[in-house]
Protein backbone atom coordinates (compact mmCIF):
# COMPACT_ATOMS: atom_id res chain seq x y z
CA UNK A 1 0.00 0.00 0.00
CA UNK A 2 1.53 3.16 -1.15
CA UNK A 3 0.91 6.95 0.09
CA UNK A 4 -0.44 7.87 -3.03
CA UNK A 5 -3.06 4.93 -2.75
CA UNK A 6 -3.77 5.94 0.88
CA UNK A 7 -4.16 9.46 0.05
CA UNK A 8 -6.22 8.72 -2.99
CA UNK A 9 -8.48 6.67 -0.92
CA UNK A 10 -8.76 8.92 2.36
CA UNK A 11 -9.56 12.06 -0.26
CA UNK A 12 -12.13 10.39 -2.10
CA UNK A 13 -13.59 8.68 1.41
CA UNK A 14 -13.77 12.37 3.01
CA UNK A 15 -16.16 13.83 0.04
CA UNK A 16 -17.86 11.23 0.54
CA UNK A 17 -18.65 11.64 4.44
CA UNK A 18 -19.74 14.81 3.36
CA UNK A 19 -22.77 13.16 1.67
CA UNK A 20 -23.10 10.67 4.13
CA UNK A 21 -23.33 12.33 7.28
CA UNK A 22 -25.13 15.40 6.14
CA UNK A 23 -27.59 15.39 8.73
CA UNK A 24 -25.06 16.00 11.07
CA UNK A 25 -25.28 19.95 9.74
CA UNK A 26 -29.63 19.70 10.89
CA UNK A 27 -28.17 18.78 14.34
CA UNK A 28 -25.44 21.47 14.94
CA UNK A 29 -28.05 24.39 13.66
CA UNK A 30 -30.70 23.01 16.08
CA UNK A 31 -27.97 22.98 19.28
CA UNK A 32 -26.67 26.26 18.22
CA UNK A 33 -30.19 27.50 18.09
CA UNK A 34 -31.37 26.33 21.54
CA UNK A 35 -27.72 27.39 22.97
CA UNK A 36 -28.70 31.03 21.61
CA UNK A 37 -32.21 30.79 23.18
CA UNK A 38 -30.60 29.55 26.59
CA UNK A 39 -27.56 32.65 25.91
CA UNK A 40 -30.67 35.46 26.07
CA UNK A 41 -30.56 35.20 30.20
CA UNK A 42 -26.82 36.70 29.70
CA UNK A 43 -23.42 34.73 30.62
CA UNK A 44 -23.12 36.57 33.58
CA UNK A 45 -24.22 39.72 35.55
CA UNK A 46 -23.41 42.12 37.80
CA UNK A 47 -25.49 44.24 40.05
CA UNK A 48 -24.58 47.97 40.77
CA UNK A 49 -26.71 49.97 42.85
CA UNK A 50 -25.78 53.24 40.86
CA UNK A 51 -26.37 52.08 36.83
CA UNK A 52 -28.92 48.96 37.78
CA UNK A 53 -27.80 45.33 36.23
CA UNK A 54 -24.86 45.16 33.71
CA UNK A 55 -25.53 41.95 31.50
CA UNK A 56 -22.88 40.13 29.71
CA UNK A 57 -23.71 38.26 26.50
CA UNK A 58 -21.06 36.12 24.87
CA UNK A 59 -20.79 32.81 22.78
CA UNK A 60 -19.99 30.76 26.25
CA UNK A 61 -22.92 28.53 26.02
CA UNK A 62 -23.25 28.35 22.76
CA UNK A 63 -19.60 26.88 22.50
CA UNK A 64 -20.02 24.21 25.25
CA UNK A 65 -23.28 22.96 23.25
CA UNK A 66 -21.18 22.88 20.31
CA UNK A 67 -18.60 20.83 22.41
CA UNK A 68 -21.31 18.61 23.49
CA UNK A 69 -22.80 18.52 19.85
CA UNK A 70 -18.89 17.58 18.25
CA UNK A 71 -18.52 14.85 20.83
CA UNK A 72 -21.42 13.62 20.00
CA UNK A 73 -21.61 13.25 16.56
CA UNK A 74 -17.83 11.53 16.70
CA UNK A 75 -19.38 8.91 18.99
CA UNK A 76 -22.04 8.37 16.48
CA UNK A 77 -19.36 8.04 13.44
CA UNK A 78 -18.24 4.80 15.18
CA UNK A 79 -21.80 3.31 15.63
CA UNK A 80 -22.55 0.56 13.46
CA UNK A 81 -24.80 1.98 11.06
CA UNK A 82 -22.75 4.43 10.20
CA UNK A 83 -19.69 2.15 9.92
CA UNK A 84 -22.05 -0.14 7.93
CA UNK A 85 -22.56 3.17 5.28
CA UNK A 86 -19.08 4.14 5.23
CA UNK A 87 -17.78 0.41 4.55
CA UNK A 88 -19.32 0.16 1.49
CA UNK A 89 -16.94 0.83 -1.09
CA UNK A 90 -12.77 1.28 -1.36
CA UNK A 91 -11.39 1.48 2.35
CA UNK A 92 -9.47 -0.06 5.15
CA UNK A 93 -9.46 0.83 8.16
CA UNK A 94 -6.61 3.39 8.10
CA UNK A 95 -8.46 5.00 5.20
CA UNK A 96 -11.47 5.03 7.46
CA UNK A 97 -9.98 6.84 10.37
CA UNK A 98 -7.75 9.38 8.60
CA UNK A 99 -10.63 10.14 6.39
CA UNK A 100 -12.69 10.79 9.89
CA UNK A 101 -9.86 12.52 11.41
CA UNK A 102 -10.72 15.27 8.98
CA UNK A 103 -14.34 14.96 8.46
CA UNK A 104 -13.95 15.79 11.79
CA UNK A 105 -11.90 19.13 11.15
CA UNK A 106 -13.81 20.27 8.85
CA UNK A 107 -17.07 19.69 11.14
CA UNK A 108 -15.27 21.65 14.07
CA UNK A 109 -14.08 24.43 11.33
CA UNK A 110 -17.70 24.60 10.62
CA UNK A 111 -19.19 24.10 13.81
CA UNK A 112 -16.43 27.17 15.26
CA UNK A 113 -16.88 29.70 12.48
CA UNK A 114 -20.44 29.43 13.06
CA UNK A 115 -20.43 29.69 16.87
CA UNK A 116 -18.09 32.38 16.59
CA UNK A 117 -20.24 34.42 14.54
CA UNK A 118 -23.11 32.92 17.09
CA UNK A 119 -21.94 35.93 19.23
CA UNK A 120 -22.49 38.37 17.30
CA UNK A 121 -26.04 37.25 16.28
CA UNK A 122 -26.85 37.21 20.05
CA UNK A 123 -25.80 40.71 20.96
CA UNK A 124 -27.76 41.90 17.62
CA UNK A 125 -30.38 40.08 19.29
CA UNK A 126 -30.83 41.33 22.32
CA UNK A 127 -30.23 44.88 21.17
CA UNK A 128 -33.41 44.57 18.91
CA UNK A 129 -35.69 42.85 21.11
CA UNK A 130 -34.61 43.71 24.57
CA UNK A 131 -35.32 46.98 25.91
CA UNK A 132 -31.55 47.51 27.08
CA UNK A 133 -28.65 50.10 26.92
CA UNK A 134 -25.80 48.37 25.09
CA UNK A 135 -22.46 49.60 26.92
CA UNK A 136 -19.61 47.76 24.84
CA UNK A 137 -19.35 45.18 22.35
CA UNK A 138 -16.11 44.26 23.20
CA UNK A 139 -14.71 43.21 19.97
CA UNK A 140 -12.74 45.93 17.97
CA UNK A 141 -10.04 43.30 17.45
CA UNK A 142 -7.53 43.11 15.18
CA UNK A 143 -8.25 40.57 12.13
CA UNK A 144 -5.17 38.46 13.32
CA UNK A 145 -6.29 37.97 16.97
CA UNK A 146 -10.28 36.91 15.68
CA UNK A 147 -8.64 34.49 13.01
CA UNK A 148 -6.61 32.87 16.18
CA UNK A 149 -9.53 33.23 18.10
CA UNK A 150 -11.87 31.09 15.30
CA UNK A 151 -8.79 28.77 14.93
CA UNK A 152 -8.57 27.91 19.15
CA UNK A 153 -12.42 27.69 18.97
CA UNK A 154 -12.15 24.79 16.23
CA UNK A 155 -8.94 22.91 17.89
CA UNK A 156 -11.16 22.48 20.95
CA UNK A 157 -14.39 21.19 19.26
CA UNK A 158 -11.85 19.10 16.93
CA UNK A 159 -10.42 17.73 20.78
CA UNK A 160 -14.27 17.35 21.82
CA UNK A 161 -14.73 15.08 18.78
CA UNK A 162 -11.85 13.24 18.86
CA UNK A 163 -12.46 12.59 22.52
CA UNK A 164 -16.26 11.06 21.68
CA UNK A 165 -14.49 9.18 18.35
CA UNK A 166 -11.88 7.52 20.77
CA UNK A 167 -15.11 6.70 23.28
CA UNK A 168 -16.55 4.77 20.54
CA UNK A 169 -13.79 3.71 19.12
CA UNK A 170 -13.61 1.89 22.43
CA UNK A 171 -17.03 0.51 22.79
CA UNK A 172 -16.44 -0.86 19.44
CA UNK A 173 -13.49 -2.76 20.63
CA UNK A 174 -15.07 -3.66 24.21
CA UNK A 175 -18.77 -3.54 25.06
CA UNK A 176 -17.63 -2.86 28.99
CA UNK A 177 -16.20 0.60 27.75
CA UNK A 178 -20.02 1.35 27.15
CA UNK A 179 -20.64 1.15 31.32
CA UNK A 180 -17.22 2.20 32.07
CA UNK A 181 -17.11 5.52 30.08
CA UNK A 182 -20.11 7.36 31.52
CA UNK A 183 -19.33 5.76 35.22
CA UNK A 184 -16.32 7.92 35.15
CA UNK A 185 -17.42 10.91 33.56
CA UNK A 186 -20.43 11.00 36.22
CA UNK A 187 -18.19 9.94 38.95
CA UNK A 188 -15.58 12.92 37.83
CA UNK A 189 -18.49 15.04 37.79
CA UNK A 190 -19.55 14.26 41.16
CA UNK A 191 -15.83 14.76 42.35
CA UNK A 192 -15.68 17.87 40.86
CA UNK A 193 -19.04 18.98 42.76
CA UNK A 194 -18.92 17.70 46.31
CA UNK A 195 -15.25 17.83 46.83
CA UNK A 196 -13.73 20.11 43.91
CA UNK A 197 -10.97 17.39 43.10
CA UNK A 198 -7.89 19.14 42.87
CA UNK A 199 -6.40 16.89 40.12
CA UNK A 200 -9.63 17.45 37.54
CA UNK A 201 -9.45 20.68 37.97
CA UNK A 202 -6.16 21.02 36.82
CA UNK A 203 -6.70 18.99 33.65
CA UNK A 204 -9.64 21.87 32.73
CA UNK A 205 -6.82 24.65 34.10
CA UNK A 206 -4.77 22.55 31.72
CA UNK A 207 -6.61 23.03 28.57
CA UNK A 208 -8.68 25.92 29.07
CA UNK A 209 -6.24 28.10 30.84
CA UNK A 210 -4.04 28.51 28.33
CA UNK A 211 -3.36 32.07 27.18
CA UNK A 212 -0.52 31.05 24.58
CA UNK A 213 -1.94 30.26 21.12
CA UNK A 214 1.28 28.04 20.74
CA UNK A 215 0.80 25.99 23.47
CA UNK A 216 -3.08 25.48 22.73
CA UNK A 217 -2.22 24.73 19.39
CA UNK A 218 -0.18 21.73 20.64
CA UNK A 219 -1.84 20.64 23.45
CA UNK A 220 -5.56 20.46 21.40
CA UNK A 221 -3.27 18.49 18.44
CA UNK A 222 -1.64 16.29 20.69
CA UNK A 223 -4.93 15.38 22.49
CA UNK A 224 -6.67 14.72 19.11
CA UNK A 225 -3.85 12.48 17.71
CA UNK A 226 -3.63 10.54 21.11
CA UNK A 227 -7.09 10.23 20.90
CA UNK A 228 -7.08 8.79 17.05
CA UNK A 229 -4.14 6.61 18.24
CA UNK A 230 -5.94 4.74 20.83
CA UNK A 231 -8.86 4.66 18.48
CA UNK A 232 -6.87 2.96 15.78
CA UNK A 233 -5.14 0.48 17.66
CA UNK A 234 -8.57 -0.37 19.32
CA UNK A 235 -10.30 -0.98 16.15
CA UNK A 236 -7.75 -2.37 13.87
CA UNK A 237 -9.21 -5.80 14.35
CA UNK A 238 -12.92 -4.98 13.74
CA UNK A 239 -14.62 -7.04 11.42
CA UNK A 240 -17.27 -4.74 9.16
CA UNK A 241 -21.03 -5.56 8.11
CA UNK A 242 -21.45 -8.33 10.47
CA UNK B 1 -2.70 -17.79 -12.25
CA UNK B 2 -3.81 -18.31 -8.94
CA UNK B 3 -5.98 -15.16 -7.89
CA UNK B 4 -7.61 -16.31 -4.65
CA UNK B 5 -5.37 -18.99 -2.72
CA UNK B 6 -6.55 -20.48 1.02
CA UNK B 7 -5.26 -23.04 2.72
CA UNK B 8 -6.40 -24.04 5.96
CA UNK B 9 -8.21 -21.39 6.62
CA UNK B 10 -10.58 -21.45 10.17
CA UNK B 11 -12.74 -19.18 11.24
CA UNK B 12 -14.08 -19.27 14.03
CA UNK B 13 -17.69 -17.54 15.40
CA UNK B 14 -18.06 -17.73 19.03
CA UNK B 15 -16.89 -21.51 20.06
CA UNK B 16 -18.14 -22.83 15.98
CA UNK B 17 -16.21 -23.05 13.06
CA UNK B 18 -17.34 -21.29 10.18
CA UNK B 19 -14.78 -22.39 8.14
CA UNK B 20 -12.50 -25.37 9.20
CA UNK B 21 -9.25 -25.91 7.64
CA UNK B 22 -10.75 -24.87 4.19
CA UNK B 23 -8.19 -25.27 1.35
CA UNK B 24 -8.63 -24.49 -2.46
CA UNK B 25 -7.38 -21.89 -4.69
CA UNK B 26 -8.92 -20.51 -7.52
CA UNK B 27 -7.32 -19.22 -10.64
CA UNK B 28 -7.76 -15.79 -12.52
CA UNK B 29 -10.91 -15.22 -15.16
CA UNK B 30 -13.00 -18.06 -14.26
CA UNK B 31 -16.10 -18.32 -12.85
CA UNK B 32 -17.03 -20.10 -9.56
CA UNK B 33 -20.45 -21.78 -7.80
CA UNK B 34 -20.13 -21.68 -3.93
CA UNK B 35 -22.59 -24.32 -3.39
CA UNK B 36 -23.71 -25.80 0.34
CA UNK B 37 -26.57 -25.89 2.52
CA UNK B 38 -27.70 -23.24 4.50
CA UNK B 39 -24.40 -22.59 7.68
CA UNK B 40 -21.92 -24.28 4.97
CA UNK B 41 -19.99 -21.18 5.48
CA UNK B 42 -20.76 -19.90 2.19
CA UNK B 43 -20.98 -16.07 3.04
CA UNK B 44 -18.07 -16.21 5.95
CA UNK B 45 -15.84 -17.09 3.10
CA UNK B 46 -16.60 -14.47 0.93
CA UNK B 47 -16.54 -11.99 3.18
CA UNK B 48 -13.44 -12.96 4.47
CA UNK B 49 -12.22 -13.18 0.50
CA UNK B 50 -13.58 -9.87 0.15
CA UNK B 51 -11.64 -8.29 3.76
CA UNK B 52 -14.83 -7.81 5.56
CA UNK B 53 -14.20 -10.36 8.01
CA UNK B 54 -10.91 -12.15 9.81
CA UNK B 55 -9.71 -15.48 9.11
CA UNK B 56 -8.96 -16.91 12.72
CA UNK B 57 -6.13 -18.75 11.31
CA UNK B 58 -4.66 -20.18 8.26
CA UNK B 59 -3.58 -18.07 4.82
CA UNK B 60 -5.67 -16.26 2.57
CA UNK B 61 -4.42 -14.67 0.42
CA UNK B 62 -6.66 -12.43 -2.79
CA UNK B 63 -4.12 -11.08 -5.84
CA UNK B 64 -1.76 -12.04 -3.49
CA UNK B 65 -2.37 -10.38 -0.18
CA UNK B 66 -3.82 -10.58 2.68
CA UNK B 67 -7.30 -9.03 1.99
CA UNK B 68 -8.34 -7.87 5.69
CA UNK B 69 -7.05 -4.51 5.78
CA UNK B 70 -5.67 -3.99 2.01
CA UNK B 71 -6.97 -1.32 0.17
CA UNK B 72 -5.50 -2.70 -2.27
CA UNK B 73 -7.88 -5.97 -2.37
CA UNK B 74 -10.42 -3.88 -1.04
CA UNK B 75 -10.01 -1.30 -4.85
CA UNK B 76 -10.18 -4.37 -6.80
CA UNK B 77 -12.46 -6.60 -4.87
CA UNK B 78 -16.42 -6.25 -4.45
CA UNK B 79 -18.51 -8.26 -2.05
CA UNK B 80 -22.45 -8.28 -3.16
CA UNK B 81 -25.33 -9.51 -0.78
CA UNK B 82 -28.63 -8.46 -0.16
CA UNK B 83 -27.96 -6.65 2.92
CA UNK B 84 -25.84 -3.92 1.35
CA UNK B 85 -26.89 -0.65 3.29
CA UNK B 86 -26.62 2.17 1.39
CA UNK B 87 -27.03 5.64 2.67
CA UNK B 88 -31.04 6.29 3.12
CA UNK B 89 -30.79 9.65 1.94
CA UNK B 90 -28.84 9.23 -1.43
CA UNK B 91 -30.98 8.27 -4.19
CA UNK B 92 -30.25 5.81 -6.51
CA UNK B 93 -28.58 7.42 -9.33
CA UNK B 94 -26.31 9.27 -6.28
CA UNK B 95 -25.11 5.76 -4.96
CA UNK B 96 -24.08 4.74 -8.85
CA UNK B 97 -22.25 8.55 -8.87
CA UNK B 98 -20.47 7.28 -6.11
CA UNK B 99 -19.63 4.32 -7.39
CA UNK B 100 -18.13 5.44 -10.22
CA UNK B 101 -15.98 7.96 -8.29
CA UNK B 102 -14.67 4.86 -6.20
CA UNK B 103 -13.79 1.76 -8.54
CA UNK B 104 -11.59 2.93 -11.48
CA UNK B 105 -12.65 0.30 -13.97
CA UNK B 106 -16.30 1.52 -13.69
CA UNK B 107 -18.41 0.86 -16.34
CA UNK B 108 -20.85 4.02 -16.48
CA UNK B 109 -22.73 3.21 -19.95
CA UNK B 110 -23.25 -0.58 -18.21
CA UNK B 111 -24.67 0.41 -15.22
CA UNK B 112 -27.00 3.56 -16.79
CA UNK B 113 -27.98 0.88 -19.42
CA UNK B 114 -29.48 -1.70 -16.83
CA UNK B 115 -30.45 0.73 -14.86
CA UNK B 116 -32.90 1.88 -17.43
CA UNK B 117 -34.19 -1.38 -18.85
CA UNK B 118 -34.74 -2.68 -15.30
CA UNK B 119 -37.16 0.35 -14.56
CA UNK B 120 -35.47 2.29 -11.91
CA UNK B 121 -36.34 5.60 -11.18
CA UNK B 122 -33.35 7.93 -10.55
CA UNK B 123 -34.72 9.44 -7.37
CA UNK B 124 -35.65 6.27 -5.57
CA UNK B 125 -33.95 5.56 -2.41
CA UNK B 126 -32.41 2.11 -1.97
CA UNK B 127 -34.53 1.59 1.06
CA UNK B 128 -37.94 1.77 -0.66
CA UNK B 129 -36.84 -0.83 -2.88
CA UNK B 130 -38.83 -4.16 -2.98
CA UNK B 131 -36.37 -7.40 -2.20
CA UNK B 132 -35.91 -8.17 -5.76
CA UNK B 133 -35.36 -4.60 -7.14
CA UNK B 134 -32.48 -4.16 -4.25
CA UNK B 135 -30.86 -7.07 -5.45
CA UNK B 136 -31.28 -6.57 -9.00
CA UNK B 137 -29.74 -2.78 -8.43
CA UNK B 138 -26.94 -4.68 -6.15
CA UNK B 139 -26.23 -6.60 -8.93
CA UNK B 140 -25.87 -3.87 -11.35
CA UNK B 141 -23.45 -2.08 -9.04
CA UNK B 142 -21.15 -5.48 -8.92
CA UNK B 143 -21.05 -5.60 -12.58
CA UNK B 144 -20.37 -2.01 -13.38
CA UNK B 145 -17.80 -2.35 -10.99
CA UNK B 146 -15.87 -4.37 -12.68
CA UNK B 147 -13.69 -5.39 -10.21
CA UNK B 148 -11.24 -7.80 -10.55
CA UNK B 149 -12.22 -10.07 -7.91
CA UNK B 150 -16.22 -9.93 -7.91
CA UNK B 151 -18.24 -11.77 -5.31
CA UNK B 152 -21.80 -11.90 -5.66
CA UNK B 153 -23.50 -13.83 -2.66
CA UNK B 154 -26.93 -15.05 -3.21
CA UNK B 155 -27.70 -12.47 -5.34
CA UNK B 156 -30.53 -13.51 -6.91
CA UNK B 157 -32.73 -13.15 -3.48
CA UNK B 158 -35.60 -12.27 -3.81
CA UNK B 159 -35.62 -11.86 -7.93
CA UNK B 160 -38.39 -13.58 -9.85
CA UNK B 161 -37.43 -16.37 -12.49
CA UNK B 162 -37.46 -13.80 -15.98
CA UNK B 163 -34.96 -11.22 -13.35
CA UNK B 164 -32.66 -13.93 -12.94
CA UNK B 165 -32.56 -15.47 -15.98
CA UNK B 166 -32.03 -12.35 -17.78
CA UNK B 167 -29.05 -11.22 -14.73
CA UNK B 168 -27.14 -14.86 -15.51
CA UNK B 169 -27.38 -13.77 -19.31
CA UNK B 170 -25.67 -9.93 -18.58
CA UNK B 171 -23.29 -11.71 -16.11
CA UNK B 172 -22.10 -13.95 -18.63
CA UNK B 173 -21.93 -11.05 -21.57
CA UNK B 174 -20.17 -8.72 -19.44
CA UNK B 175 -17.77 -11.23 -18.21
CA UNK B 176 -17.35 -12.72 -22.00
CA UNK B 177 -16.25 -8.81 -22.42
CA UNK B 178 -14.33 -8.09 -19.31
CA UNK B 179 -12.84 -11.09 -18.23
CA UNK B 180 -12.53 -11.67 -14.29
CA UNK B 181 -12.41 -13.67 -11.49
CA UNK B 182 -16.30 -14.28 -10.06
CA UNK B 183 -17.24 -16.27 -7.04
CA UNK B 184 -21.63 -16.40 -7.28
CA UNK B 185 -22.72 -18.66 -3.77
CA UNK B 186 -26.67 -19.27 -4.71
CA UNK B 187 -29.18 -22.31 -3.76
CA UNK B 188 -30.10 -22.23 -7.91
CA UNK B 189 -27.42 -24.33 -9.29
CA UNK B 190 -29.30 -25.63 -11.54
CA UNK B 191 -30.11 -22.31 -13.05
CA UNK B 192 -26.21 -21.48 -13.16
CA UNK B 193 -25.26 -24.65 -14.82
CA UNK B 194 -24.30 -22.92 -17.53
CA UNK B 195 -22.92 -20.16 -16.39
CA UNK B 196 -20.14 -21.92 -14.44
CA UNK B 197 -16.54 -22.91 -15.13
CA UNK B 198 -16.19 -24.55 -11.53
CA UNK B 199 -18.37 -25.51 -8.65
CA UNK B 200 -16.71 -25.84 -4.73
CA UNK B 201 -19.12 -27.69 -2.36
CA UNK B 202 -18.75 -26.57 1.21
CA UNK B 203 -20.13 -28.31 4.04
CA UNK B 204 -20.10 -27.36 7.59
CA UNK B 205 -17.00 -24.86 6.43
CA UNK B 206 -14.86 -27.63 4.88
CA UNK B 207 -14.73 -28.33 1.32
CA UNK B 208 -16.18 -31.42 0.25
CA UNK B 209 -15.66 -31.01 -3.64
CA UNK B 210 -13.92 -28.72 -6.13
CA UNK B 211 -13.97 -29.76 -9.45
CA UNK B 212 -14.90 -28.29 -13.23
CA UNK B 213 -19.16 -28.22 -13.87
CA UNK B 214 -19.07 -30.84 -16.44
CA UNK B 215 -16.96 -33.46 -14.40
CA UNK B 216 -19.83 -32.53 -11.63
CA UNK B 217 -22.23 -33.52 -14.41
CA UNK B 218 -20.90 -36.76 -15.12
CA UNK B 219 -20.18 -37.43 -10.96
CA UNK B 220 -22.88 -39.39 -10.56
CA UNK B 221 -25.68 -41.89 -11.54
CA UNK B 222 -28.99 -43.24 -10.90
CA UNK B 223 -29.94 -46.75 -10.94
CA UNK B 224 -33.37 -48.13 -10.41
CA UNK B 225 -34.03 -51.78 -10.16
CA UNK B 226 -35.09 -54.78 -7.65
CA UNK B 227 -33.79 -53.77 -4.32
CA UNK B 228 -31.66 -57.34 -3.14
CA UNK B 229 -30.01 -57.13 -7.07
CA UNK B 230 -29.29 -53.61 -6.16
CA UNK B 231 -27.68 -53.78 -2.37
CA UNK B 232 -26.13 -57.15 -3.04
CA UNK B 233 -24.56 -55.36 -6.00
CA UNK B 234 -23.55 -52.14 -4.54
CA UNK B 235 -22.01 -53.48 -1.12
CA UNK B 236 -18.83 -51.92 -0.34
CA UNK B 237 -19.71 -48.90 -2.77
CA UNK B 238 -20.69 -45.42 -1.13
CA UNK B 239 -23.96 -45.19 -1.82
CA UNK B 240 -25.00 -41.46 -1.96
CA UNK B 241 -28.65 -41.53 -1.91
CA UNK B 242 -31.43 -44.40 -1.64
CA UNK B 243 -34.76 -44.52 -1.93
CA UNK B 244 -37.57 -46.94 -2.66
CA UNK B 245 -39.07 -46.39 -5.89
CA UNK B 246 -41.77 -48.60 -6.24
CA UNK B 247 -42.70 -52.01 -4.99
CA UNK B 248 -39.45 -54.25 -4.15
CA UNK B 249 -37.53 -51.60 -6.39
CA UNK B 250 -35.23 -49.43 -5.22
CA UNK B 251 -33.06 -45.93 -6.46
CA UNK B 252 -30.18 -45.52 -5.71
CA UNK B 253 -27.21 -42.29 -6.32
CA UNK B 254 -23.42 -43.62 -6.71
CA UNK B 255 -20.29 -42.16 -8.23
CA UNK B 256 -20.05 -43.15 -11.72
CA UNK B 257 -16.34 -44.43 -11.14
CA UNK B 258 -17.22 -46.51 -8.44
CA UNK B 259 -19.51 -48.99 -10.96
CA UNK B 260 -19.27 -49.93 -14.23
CA UNK B 261 -21.96 -49.44 -16.56
CA UNK B 262 -22.14 -52.25 -18.75
CA UNK B 263 -22.49 -54.56 -15.84
CA UNK B 264 -25.68 -52.74 -14.29
CA UNK B 265 -27.14 -52.59 -17.44
CA UNK B 266 -26.92 -56.50 -17.75
CA UNK B 267 -27.75 -56.77 -14.51
CA UNK B 268 -31.27 -55.05 -15.53
CA UNK B 269 -30.87 -51.72 -13.95
CA UNK B 270 -32.02 -48.53 -15.08
CA UNK B 271 -29.54 -45.47 -15.30
CA UNK B 272 -30.19 -42.31 -15.11
CA UNK B 273 -28.09 -39.06 -15.03
CA UNK B 274 -28.41 -37.12 -11.90
CA UNK B 275 -28.40 -33.37 -11.96
CA UNK B 276 -25.42 -31.70 -10.68
CA UNK B 277 -28.16 -29.94 -8.01
CA UNK B 278 -29.24 -33.34 -6.56
CA UNK B 279 -25.75 -34.61 -6.27
CA UNK B 280 -25.06 -31.48 -4.09
CA UNK B 281 -27.55 -31.87 -1.80
CA UNK B 282 -27.02 -36.03 -1.40
CA UNK B 283 -23.24 -34.90 -0.95
CA UNK B 284 -24.17 -32.97 1.94
CA UNK B 285 -26.85 -34.45 3.00
CA UNK B 286 -27.66 -34.98 6.91
CA UNK B 287 -27.78 -38.82 6.89
CA UNK B 288 -30.33 -41.20 6.17
CA UNK B 289 -33.96 -40.24 6.04
CA UNK B 290 -33.61 -36.59 5.20
CA UNK B 291 -36.31 -34.66 6.71
CA UNK B 292 -38.79 -37.67 7.28
CA UNK B 293 -36.47 -38.51 10.55
CA UNK B 294 -38.07 -35.32 12.59
CA UNK B 295 -41.50 -37.03 12.29
CA UNK B 296 -40.89 -40.99 13.15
Amino acid sequence: MSFAELGKAVRKQFFYKFKLFFGLFYSLVITQAIAIVFSFNGTGSISSGQIGQIHFYSADIVLVFTFGWAFISALQLTTKPFRDNEYLFVFNRLSSHLSNLLFLLALSFIGGLSAYLSGYLLKVAVYMFFDFQLIGTNDITSPAVVVAGIITIVLYIWMFASLGYMVGSLVQFQKVFAILIPSIIIGCLILVALSESEAIIRIGKFYFFESSFLLVFIKTTATVCLCFLISAVSTNHLEVRK
Amino acid sequence: MEVIHCENVTKLQGKAKALDQLSFSIKENTITGLIGRNGAGKTTLLKILGGLWRETSGEVKVLSRRPFNSLYVSENSIYIDDAFHFPSHLNLKEILREGERFYPNWNRTLAERLFDYFEFHPKQTHANLSKGKRSTFNMIIGLASRCKVTLYDEPTAGMDRAVRKEMYRVLLKDYLEYPRTIIISSHYLEELEDLLEDVLLLDNGKKVLHLPMDELKEFAVGLTGRSEVLLQWLRGKTILHQQNAGPNELYAVVKKEDISLPEAQRLGMTISPVSSSDVCVYITDRGQGGIDRVFR
